[in-house]
């Protein structure tokens, strides 16, 4: 069964299909929305979000489209938002104020390579909002070109241009900012 | 690192694939279940928190412009609130006052005994009245073509 026929099966009230439209791209959302606010319980809150609008908005979604650029979509908007918005402190706040604080994880054994990663997600964090994103898009989570143009509804061209002066940007902060990586970058 | 992919290319092209590469290593915490979570209500419509806010706040409104428009309760609730409230209280009549004089205050003190003050200046006894001070004649009283005395009494 295609996409577009699971879509039509949910838009039909098929509780089913939406669901396993949910879990083939909940991974997807949650991850951007991660990569963008850089906190899991926001993440969670912003892709539960996405989706429940997603779901509202349903009826107008061009099938002959892919879904997953306009969840990611979506949820980009909605983390922009989240990041601008007063309840953001305010939910911190309610977290430092707390009377038992949740114990903090214990930070996890990173590998090398995984070390690697997030200082290079530190490092794409200085960039600009459309750079960092045009970075997730591509980069984190590979989407192609063409799906890039719809998650960020702009033209192809103006993806690949975008994603040029990104590159010359995080560039530019690596050998300013993250000597480690510059060296990885060298040997790379 | 030894699973560092060795590229040629441009400096771009190179950059581009290190990046690519780097990012494919990145820790990401795991995904929650969206889809169970849907299952189990979690996931249903709701109205927004806003939205439902305004709506409280409109139907809220709408309430007190509703109990505003009648008068009774208009004027319980300014009653209450105590708004620009003027209390008159009608007191019972009472009879008219009728006045007693009391002792009549001395403005000035009891003139002191002088042993030097001169006769004339006594109105008819040797002690000093209470209803009569001599003043002292001041120095220009000498230059006026007539002797005069000041006397004071009380009322």
């Amino acid at each position: 069964m295609t996409e577009a026929e699971w879509i039509g099966r949910a838009r039909a009230g098929d509780d089913a299909a939406w669901e396993a439209l949910v879990g083939a791209h909940q991974a997807a959302v949650f991850r951007l929305a991660y990569l963008l606010l850089g906190d899991a319980h926001e993440a969670d809150d912003v892709a539960q979000e996405a989706f429940l609008r997603a779901g509202r908005a349903l009826d107008r979604f061009d099938t002959a489209r892919p879904l997953r650029p306009w969840l990611l979509r979506i949820t980009a908007n909605l983390a922009r938002n989240r990041r601008r918005s007063l309840g953001r402190y305010l939910a911190a706040l309610e977290r430092l104020w707390r009377s038992e604080p949740r114990p903090a994880p214990a930070p996890p054994e990173l590998s090398a390579a995984q070390a690697d990663a997030r200082d290079l997600w530190r490092a794409v964090q200085r960039l600009g909002q459309n750079e960092q994103q045009v970075i997730y898009l591509r980069y984190f989570l590979e989407l192609s070109e063409a799906e890039m143009a719809g998650a960020l509804a702009i033209p192809p061209g103006t993806v690949k241009s975008r994603l040029h002066r990104a590159l010359q940007r995080l560039r530019g902060v690596i050998l300013s900012e993250f000597p480690s990586l510059h060296e990885e970058l060298a040997d790379g | 690192m030894a699973d560092r992919a060795r590229t040629g290319g441009t400096s771009d092209e190179r950059l581009e694939a290190w990046v690519r590469l780097t990012a494919r290593g990145f820790p990401y915490p795991p995904t929650p279940d969206l889809a169970s979570r849907r299952r189990a209500g979690a996931l249903a419509p709701r109205a927004e928190p806003r939205a439902r806010l305004a709506w409280a706040l409109a139907a809220g409104i709408v309430a007190l412009a509703a109990l505003l428009a009648v008068p009774q309760t208009r004027a319980a609730l300014i009653n209450v609130l105590q708004i620009g409230v003027v209390r008159i209280f009608l007191a019972s009549p009472t009879p008219p006052l009728t006045a007693t004089p009391g002792p009549t205050p001395t403005l000035l003190p009891p003139c002191p005994a002088s042993p030097a003050a001169p006769p004339w200046t006594r109105r008819g006894a040797q002690s000093p009245s209470p209803s009569a001070c001599p003043l002292t004649r001041p120095t220009w009283a000498s230059r006026t073509t007539s002797s005069c005395r000041t006397w004071m009494t009380q009322p």
